[in-house]
Protein backbone atom coordinates (compact mmCIF):
# COMPACT_ATOMS: atom_id res chain seq x y z
CA UNK A 1 0.00 0.00 0.00
CA UNK A 2 2.75 2.37 0.95
CA UNK A 3 5.02 1.15 -1.95
CA UNK A 4 1.98 1.69 -4.01
CA UNK A 5 1.20 5.36 -2.49
CA UNK A 6 4.75 6.62 -3.12
CA UNK A 7 5.13 5.32 -6.70
CA UNK A 8 2.09 7.29 -7.57
CA UNK A 9 3.43 10.32 -5.56
CA UNK A 10 6.71 9.89 -7.35
CA UNK A 11 5.14 10.02 -11.04
CA UNK A 12 3.57 13.44 -9.87
CA UNK A 13 6.42 15.08 -8.75
CA UNK A 14 8.35 13.55 -12.00
CA UNK A 15 5.98 15.14 -14.16
CA UNK A 16 5.85 18.25 -12.07
CA UNK A 17 9.81 18.56 -12.38
CA UNK A 18 9.95 17.54 -15.78
CA UNK A 19 7.45 20.42 -16.55
CA UNK A 20 10.04 22.90 -15.18
CA UNK A 21 11.94 22.66 -18.55
CA UNK A 22 8.70 23.23 -20.45
CA UNK A 23 9.88 26.30 -22.93
CA UNK A 24 7.80 29.40 -24.24
CA UNK A 25 8.11 31.13 -27.54
CA UNK A 26 9.60 34.96 -27.00
CA UNK A 27 8.21 36.79 -30.11
CA UNK A 28 10.18 39.53 -31.83
CA UNK A 29 9.19 43.08 -31.03
CA UNK A 30 9.71 43.65 -34.85
CA UNK A 31 8.34 41.35 -37.21
CA UNK A 32 11.43 41.89 -39.91
CA UNK A 33 14.79 39.73 -40.54
CA UNK A 34 18.08 41.34 -40.98
CA UNK A 35 21.12 39.78 -42.67
CA UNK A 36 24.29 40.37 -40.20
CA UNK A 37 27.08 41.58 -42.21
CA UNK A 38 30.16 41.43 -40.49
CA UNK A 39 34.19 43.36 -40.83
CA UNK A 40 37.36 41.19 -40.97
CA UNK A 41 40.48 42.68 -41.93
CA UNK A 42 42.73 40.58 -45.04
CA UNK A 43 44.39 38.14 -42.17
CA UNK A 44 40.57 37.35 -41.03
CA UNK A 45 40.66 39.19 -37.64
CA UNK A 46 37.23 41.14 -36.98
CA UNK A 47 38.01 45.26 -36.92
CA UNK A 48 35.84 48.22 -36.81
CA UNK A 49 35.84 50.46 -39.37
CA UNK A 50 37.14 53.67 -38.65
CA UNK A 51 35.34 57.44 -39.32
CA UNK A 52 31.31 56.68 -39.67
CA UNK A 53 29.41 54.98 -42.82
CA UNK A 54 26.67 55.08 -44.22
CA UNK A 55 24.59 52.37 -45.86
CA UNK A 56 21.70 52.93 -48.19
CA UNK A 57 19.23 50.59 -50.42
CA UNK A 58 19.65 51.65 -54.38
CA UNK A 59 15.93 51.63 -56.04
CA UNK A 60 14.53 53.56 -53.12
CA UNK A 61 15.37 56.55 -50.87
CA UNK A 62 15.78 54.95 -47.87
CA UNK A 63 18.69 55.33 -45.50
CA UNK A 64 19.24 51.87 -43.67
CA UNK A 65 22.71 52.60 -41.63
CA UNK A 66 23.13 56.33 -40.78
CA UNK A 67 26.38 57.80 -40.02
CA UNK A 68 27.03 55.14 -37.49
CA UNK A 69 30.63 55.20 -35.84
CA UNK A 70 33.19 52.64 -35.92
CA UNK A 71 30.65 49.65 -36.74
CA UNK A 72 32.08 46.36 -36.33
CA UNK A 73 28.58 45.18 -38.23
CA UNK A 74 25.64 45.73 -39.68
CA UNK A 75 22.02 44.25 -40.32
CA UNK A 76 20.45 45.39 -43.18
CA UNK A 77 16.66 43.88 -44.40
CA UNK A 78 16.39 42.53 -47.91
CA UNK A 79 13.15 43.31 -50.53
CA UNK A 80 10.30 41.08 -49.60
CA UNK A 81 9.51 41.06 -53.94
CA UNK A 82 13.02 41.57 -55.28
CA UNK A 83 15.69 39.08 -55.92
CA UNK A 84 18.31 40.90 -55.57
CA UNK A 85 18.91 43.58 -53.83
CA UNK A 86 21.88 46.75 -54.00
CA UNK A 87 23.29 48.35 -50.69
CA UNK A 88 25.64 51.28 -51.05
CA UNK A 89 28.00 51.65 -48.48
CA UNK A 90 29.17 54.85 -48.02
CA UNK A 91 32.74 55.74 -46.52
CA UNK A 92 33.13 58.90 -47.50
CA UNK A 93 31.47 61.02 -49.74
CA UNK A 94 33.10 59.71 -52.34
CA UNK A 95 34.22 56.78 -51.70
CA UNK A 96 31.95 54.08 -51.71
CA UNK A 97 31.40 50.36 -52.44
CA UNK A 98 28.30 48.08 -53.37
CA UNK A 99 27.02 45.00 -52.22
CA UNK A 100 24.75 43.07 -54.93
CA UNK A 101 22.61 40.38 -52.55
CA UNK A 102 21.12 37.67 -54.43
CA UNK A 103 18.55 35.86 -51.85
CA UNK A 104 15.08 33.87 -51.91
CA UNK A 105 11.87 34.93 -50.33
CA UNK A 106 10.61 32.95 -48.00
CA UNK A 107 7.21 34.08 -46.24
CA UNK A 108 6.88 32.45 -42.69
CA UNK A 109 4.17 31.66 -40.15
CA UNK A 110 6.17 31.34 -36.64
CA UNK A 111 2.71 31.09 -35.08
CA UNK A 112 -0.39 32.62 -33.79
CA UNK A 113 1.26 34.65 -31.07
CA UNK A 114 4.05 35.93 -32.77
CA UNK A 115 2.62 36.54 -36.13
CA UNK A 116 4.08 35.81 -39.66
CA UNK A 117 7.30 37.45 -41.06
CA UNK A 118 9.89 37.03 -43.99
CA UNK A 119 12.78 34.88 -44.05
CA UNK A 120 15.23 35.10 -46.47
CA UNK A 121 18.20 32.55 -47.98
CA UNK A 122 20.90 34.12 -49.53
CA UNK A 123 22.07 32.63 -52.84
CA UNK A 124 25.05 34.64 -54.01
CA UNK A 125 27.08 37.50 -52.88
CA UNK A 126 29.45 39.77 -54.41
CA UNK A 127 30.31 43.68 -54.02
CA UNK A 128 33.22 46.34 -55.09
CA UNK A 129 36.37 46.39 -54.66
CA UNK A 130 37.00 49.99 -53.51
CA UNK A 131 37.53 49.43 -49.74
CA UNK A 132 36.21 45.92 -50.24
CA UNK A 133 38.75 42.92 -50.36
CA UNK A 134 35.99 40.30 -50.69
CA UNK A 135 32.74 39.67 -49.26
CA UNK A 136 31.57 35.59 -48.33
CA UNK A 137 28.02 34.20 -47.07
CA UNK A 138 28.86 32.27 -43.89
CA UNK A 139 24.87 31.11 -43.31
CA UNK A 140 22.85 31.47 -46.00
CA UNK A 141 20.05 31.84 -43.59
CA UNK A 142 18.37 35.30 -42.75
CA UNK A 143 15.79 34.64 -39.68
CA UNK A 144 15.35 36.33 -36.38
CA UNK A 145 17.98 34.39 -35.42
CA UNK A 146 20.96 37.08 -34.47
CA UNK A 147 23.81 35.04 -36.68
CA UNK A 148 26.20 36.50 -39.04
CA UNK A 149 25.14 35.51 -42.61
CA UNK A 150 28.04 37.55 -44.49
CA UNK A 151 31.69 38.31 -43.62
CA UNK A 152 32.98 41.61 -45.21
CA UNK A 153 36.99 41.84 -45.74
CA UNK A 154 38.42 44.81 -46.22
CA UNK A 155 42.10 46.17 -47.52
CA UNK A 156 44.22 47.31 -45.13
CA UNK A 157 44.42 51.52 -44.21
CA UNK A 158 40.55 51.80 -43.90
CA UNK B 1 -28.07 6.22 -7.44
CA UNK B 2 -27.65 9.85 -8.19
CA UNK B 3 -26.04 10.78 -4.54
CA UNK B 4 -23.62 7.91 -5.30
CA UNK B 5 -22.27 8.71 -8.20
CA UNK B 6 -21.92 12.34 -6.78
CA UNK B 7 -20.04 10.66 -4.06
CA UNK B 8 -17.82 9.38 -6.89
CA UNK B 9 -17.43 12.35 -8.77
CA UNK B 10 -16.59 14.39 -5.51
CA UNK B 11 -13.83 11.44 -4.75
CA UNK B 12 -12.47 11.35 -8.46
CA UNK B 13 -11.84 15.06 -8.33
CA UNK B 14 -9.91 15.73 -4.91
CA UNK B 15 -6.65 14.90 -4.08
CA UNK B 16 -7.80 12.52 -1.59
CA UNK B 17 -8.92 10.90 -3.70
CA UNK B 18 -5.50 9.59 -4.25
CA UNK B 19 -5.81 7.43 -1.06
CA UNK B 20 -9.52 6.78 -0.72
CA UNK B 21 -10.98 4.83 -3.49
CA UNK B 22 -9.79 1.46 -1.76
CA UNK B 23 -12.12 2.11 1.33
CA UNK B 24 -14.81 3.85 -0.62
CA UNK B 25 -15.84 0.46 -2.47
CA UNK B 26 -16.25 -1.68 0.69
CA UNK B 27 -19.24 -3.23 -0.15
CA UNK B 28 -20.38 -3.07 3.63
CA UNK B 29 -19.65 0.99 3.56
CA UNK B 30 -17.39 0.65 6.79
CA UNK B 31 -13.89 2.08 6.18
CA UNK B 32 -11.87 -1.04 6.65
CA UNK B 33 -8.19 -0.86 7.30
CA UNK B 34 -6.22 -1.31 3.84
CA UNK B 35 -4.09 -3.83 5.67
CA UNK B 36 -6.61 -6.15 6.72
CA UNK B 37 -7.99 -6.18 3.15
CA UNK B 38 -4.63 -6.11 1.34
CA UNK B 39 -3.84 -9.14 3.21
CA UNK B 40 -7.30 -11.43 2.38
CA UNK B 41 -6.51 -10.68 -1.15
CA UNK B 42 -3.23 -12.17 -1.22
CA UNK B 43 -3.95 -15.29 1.02
CA UNK B 44 -7.17 -16.15 -1.15
CA UNK B 45 -6.63 -18.69 -3.22
CA UNK B 46 -9.90 -17.81 -6.04
CA UNK B 47 -7.00 -15.09 -6.83
CA UNK B 48 -4.73 -17.37 -7.91
CA UNK B 49 -6.49 -19.48 -10.45
CA UNK B 50 -7.50 -16.25 -12.38
CA UNK B 51 -6.48 -15.84 -15.76
CA UNK B 52 -3.56 -13.76 -17.07
CA UNK B 53 -6.02 -11.22 -18.84
CA UNK B 54 -8.74 -10.52 -16.63
CA UNK B 55 -10.46 -8.01 -18.68
CA UNK B 56 -10.82 -5.19 -21.42
CA UNK B 57 -12.12 -1.90 -21.16
CA UNK B 58 -13.07 0.78 -23.73
CA UNK B 59 -13.18 4.27 -22.41
CA UNK B 60 -13.92 8.04 -23.99
CA UNK B 61 -12.57 11.25 -22.94
CA UNK B 62 -14.84 13.63 -21.96
CA UNK B 63 -12.41 16.27 -21.54
CA UNK B 64 -11.06 17.05 -24.75
CA UNK B 65 -15.09 16.88 -25.76
CA UNK B 66 -16.37 19.68 -23.82
CA UNK B 67 -12.87 21.46 -23.42
CA UNK B 68 -14.13 24.07 -26.05
CA UNK B 69 -16.90 24.82 -23.99
CA UNK B 70 -14.38 26.08 -21.43
CA UNK B 71 -12.44 28.40 -23.85
CA UNK B 72 -10.25 26.14 -25.78
CA UNK B 73 -9.71 26.62 -29.43
CA UNK B 74 -9.38 23.43 -30.10
CA UNK B 75 -11.43 19.31 -29.84
CA UNK B 76 -10.50 16.41 -29.71
CA UNK B 77 -12.93 12.87 -29.45
CA UNK B 78 -11.22 10.33 -28.47
CA UNK B 79 -11.97 6.37 -27.86
CA UNK B 80 -9.82 3.75 -26.24
CA UNK B 81 -9.05 0.22 -25.67
CA UNK B 82 -7.08 -1.28 -22.76
CA UNK B 83 -6.60 -5.07 -21.85
CA UNK B 84 -5.95 -5.72 -18.13
CA UNK B 85 -3.31 -8.37 -17.36
CA UNK B 86 -3.00 -9.78 -14.28
CA UNK B 87 -4.63 -6.55 -12.62
CA UNK B 88 -0.76 -5.16 -12.96
CA UNK B 89 0.00 -4.01 -16.85
CA UNK B 90 -2.92 -2.56 -18.91
CA UNK B 91 -1.44 -2.26 -22.64
CA UNK B 92 -3.44 0.81 -23.87
CA UNK B 93 -5.02 1.90 -27.44
CA UNK B 94 -6.08 5.26 -28.09
CA UNK B 95 -7.79 6.72 -30.86
CA UNK B 96 -9.08 10.28 -31.40
CA UNK B 97 -9.62 13.21 -33.64
CA UNK B 98 -8.39 16.36 -33.25
CA UNK B 99 -9.75 19.77 -34.95
CA UNK B 100 -9.31 23.33 -34.32
CA UNK B 101 -10.74 26.12 -36.74
CA UNK B 102 -9.39 29.30 -34.78
CA UNK B 103 -8.75 33.21 -35.75
CA UNK B 104 -6.53 34.62 -33.69
CA UNK B 105 -8.28 38.43 -33.29
CA UNK B 106 -4.88 40.27 -32.93
CA UNK B 107 -3.69 39.04 -35.96
CA UNK B 108 -6.07 38.03 -38.22
CA UNK B 109 -4.25 33.99 -38.37
CA UNK B 110 -6.50 31.42 -39.64
CA UNK B 111 -5.74 28.16 -39.04
CA UNK B 112 -7.28 24.74 -39.43
CA UNK B 113 -6.70 21.17 -38.69
CA UNK B 114 -8.77 18.32 -38.11
CA UNK B 115 -7.05 14.76 -38.61
CA UNK B 116 -6.99 11.64 -36.23
CA UNK B 117 -4.63 10.07 -34.11
CA UNK B 118 -2.83 7.31 -32.55
CA UNK B 119 -1.31 6.58 -29.18
CA UNK B 120 0.08 3.20 -27.80
CA UNK B 121 1.20 2.41 -24.74
CA UNK B 122 1.05 0.44 -21.22
CA UNK B 123 -0.21 1.58 -17.67
CA UNK B 124 0.96 0.29 -14.51
CA UNK B 125 -1.69 -0.54 -11.73
CA UNK B 126 0.26 0.48 -8.24
CA UNK B 127 -2.22 -0.99 -6.24
CA UNK B 128 -2.41 -4.12 -8.21
CA UNK B 129 -2.39 -6.40 -5.31
CA UNK B 130 -5.79 -5.31 -4.32
CA UNK B 131 -8.68 -6.92 -5.97
CA UNK B 132 -10.54 -3.94 -6.48
CA UNK B 133 -12.35 -2.03 -9.37
CA UNK B 134 -10.00 1.18 -8.56
CA UNK B 135 -6.77 1.53 -10.16
CA UNK B 136 -4.44 4.13 -9.05
CA UNK B 137 -1.75 3.89 -12.43
CA UNK B 138 0.81 5.70 -14.20
CA UNK B 139 2.00 4.83 -17.43
CA UNK B 140 4.23 5.97 -20.81
CA UNK B 141 2.76 6.38 -24.49
CA UNK B 142 3.69 6.83 -27.78
CA UNK B 143 1.33 9.27 -30.24
CA UNK B 144 1.14 9.40 -33.55
CA UNK B 145 -0.50 12.00 -36.49
CA UNK B 146 -0.56 12.94 -39.95
CA UNK B 147 -2.38 15.78 -40.62
CA UNK B 148 -3.15 18.61 -43.40
CA UNK B 149 -3.86 21.85 -42.35
CA UNK B 150 -4.54 25.53 -43.36
CA UNK B 151 -3.26 29.01 -42.56
CA UNK B 152 -3.56 31.93 -43.79
CA UNK B 153 -2.87 35.55 -42.54
CA UNK B 154 -2.57 39.30 -43.70
CA UNK B 155 -0.01 40.23 -46.67
CA UNK B 156 3.61 40.68 -45.65
CA UNK B 157 4.11 44.55 -46.46
CA UNK B 158 7.60 45.27 -47.48
CA UNK B 159 8.59 48.39 -45.24
CA UNK B 160 11.61 49.59 -47.38
CA UNK B 161 11.28 48.34 -51.24
CA UNK B 162 7.36 48.68 -51.10
CA UNK B 163 4.94 46.01 -52.59
CA UNK B 164 3.39 42.93 -50.50
CA UNK B 165 3.58 39.13 -50.42
CA UNK B 166 0.30 36.87 -49.92
CA UNK B 167 0.11 34.65 -47.11
CA UNK B 168 -2.30 32.09 -48.23
CA UNK B 169 -1.01 27.96 -47.51
CA UNK B 170 -3.93 24.95 -47.83
CA UNK B 171 -3.43 21.69 -47.83
CA UNK B 172 0.10 21.87 -45.94
CA UNK B 173 0.74 18.51 -44.80
CA UNK B 174 2.50 17.56 -42.08
CA UNK B 175 3.21 14.39 -39.22
CA UNK B 176 4.76 14.48 -35.66
CA UNK B 177 5.14 11.65 -33.11
CA UNK B 178 5.64 12.29 -29.01
CA UNK B 179 5.57 10.51 -25.96
CA UNK B 180 3.50 11.05 -22.90
CA UNK B 181 4.04 10.11 -18.75
CA UNK B 182 0.94 9.61 -17.61
CA UNK B 183 -0.48 9.22 -14.07
CA UNK B 184 -4.43 8.90 -12.79
CA UNK B 185 -6.92 7.33 -11.13
CA UNK B 186 -10.23 5.71 -11.83
CA UNK B 187 -12.97 3.88 -9.72
CA UNK B 188 -16.20 2.00 -10.02
CA UNK B 189 -19.30 4.16 -10.05
CA UNK B 190 -21.85 1.41 -11.36
CA UNK B 191 -21.43 -2.00 -12.19
CA UNK B 192 -19.09 -1.99 -14.95
CA UNK B 193 -18.86 1.59 -15.41
CA UNK B 194 -15.75 3.21 -14.12
CA UNK B 195 -14.51 6.69 -14.56
CA UNK B 196 -11.06 8.28 -14.03
CA UNK B 197 -8.47 11.15 -14.80
CA UNK B 198 -5.04 11.40 -16.07
CA UNK B 199 -2.71 14.04 -16.18
CA UNK B 200 -0.21 13.94 -18.86
CA UNK B 201 3.13 15.34 -19.57
CA UNK B 202 3.66 15.45 -23.63
CA UNK B 203 7.11 15.74 -25.53
CA UNK B 204 7.41 16.61 -28.74
CA UNK B 205 9.64 13.83 -30.56
CA UNK B 206 9.62 15.54 -34.23
CA UNK B 207 7.25 17.29 -36.13
CA UNK B 208 7.85 17.39 -39.95
CA UNK B 209 8.82 21.05 -40.99
CA UNK B 210 7.34 22.81 -43.89
CA UNK B 211 9.04 25.35 -45.73
CA UNK B 212 6.48 27.96 -45.09
CA UNK B 213 5.10 27.58 -41.55
CA UNK B 214 5.10 24.95 -38.69
CA UNK B 215 2.32 23.63 -37.37
CA UNK B 216 0.63 25.31 -34.66
CA UNK B 217 -2.00 22.79 -33.16
CA UNK B 218 -1.09 18.76 -33.04
CA UNK B 219 -4.00 16.82 -33.39
CA UNK B 220 -3.65 14.55 -29.94
CA UNK B 221 -0.98 16.84 -28.57
CA UNK B 222 -1.28 20.11 -28.84
CA UNK B 223 -0.20 23.28 -29.21
CA UNK B 224 3.00 22.62 -31.22
CA UNK B 225 5.66 23.24 -28.20
CA UNK B 226 8.61 21.40 -26.99
CA UNK B 227 6.69 20.09 -23.85
CA UNK B 228 3.65 20.79 -22.38
CA UNK B 229 0.51 18.82 -20.02
CA UNK B 230 -2.95 17.73 -20.73
CA UNK B 231 -5.44 16.01 -19.07
CA UNK B 232 -8.35 13.31 -19.36
CA UNK B 233 -11.15 12.60 -18.06
CA UNK B 234 -12.43 9.15 -18.71
CA UNK B 235 -15.88 7.67 -18.74
CA UNK B 236 -15.03 3.70 -18.94
CA UNK B 237 -16.72 0.48 -19.55
CA UNK B 238 -15.05 -2.29 -18.20
CA UNK B 239 -15.69 -5.77 -18.92
CA UNK B 240 -14.49 -8.50 -16.91
CA UNK B 241 -13.03 -11.67 -19.10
Amino acid sequence: MRKAIVGFVLCIVLIAWIGISCSNTDCVLTNTSYTNFVFYNERGQAVSLSGTISVTAAGTDSVLINQESNPKMFQLPLSYTNTEDTFIIHYTEKMVDSVFVKHANIPYFISMECGTGMYHYLEEVRSTDNAIDSIQIIDPEVTYDAKENIKIYYTAGL
Amino acid sequence: MQKKISKYIILLVCNLGVICPMNAQSESGNSKPVEVEEISTANNPVEKKQSFIRGVSVSTDLFGIIGKVFGNDYQSYEVSAELNLKNRFFPVVEVGYGSTDTTDDDKDIHYKVAAPYFRIGMNYNFFYKKDTPNYIFGGIRCGFSTFSYDISAPDLVDPIWGGKVPFNYDGVKSNATWAEIVVGLRTQIVKNFHMGWSLRYKRKLSVKENPNSDAWYIPGFGINDSALFGATYNLIYYLPW
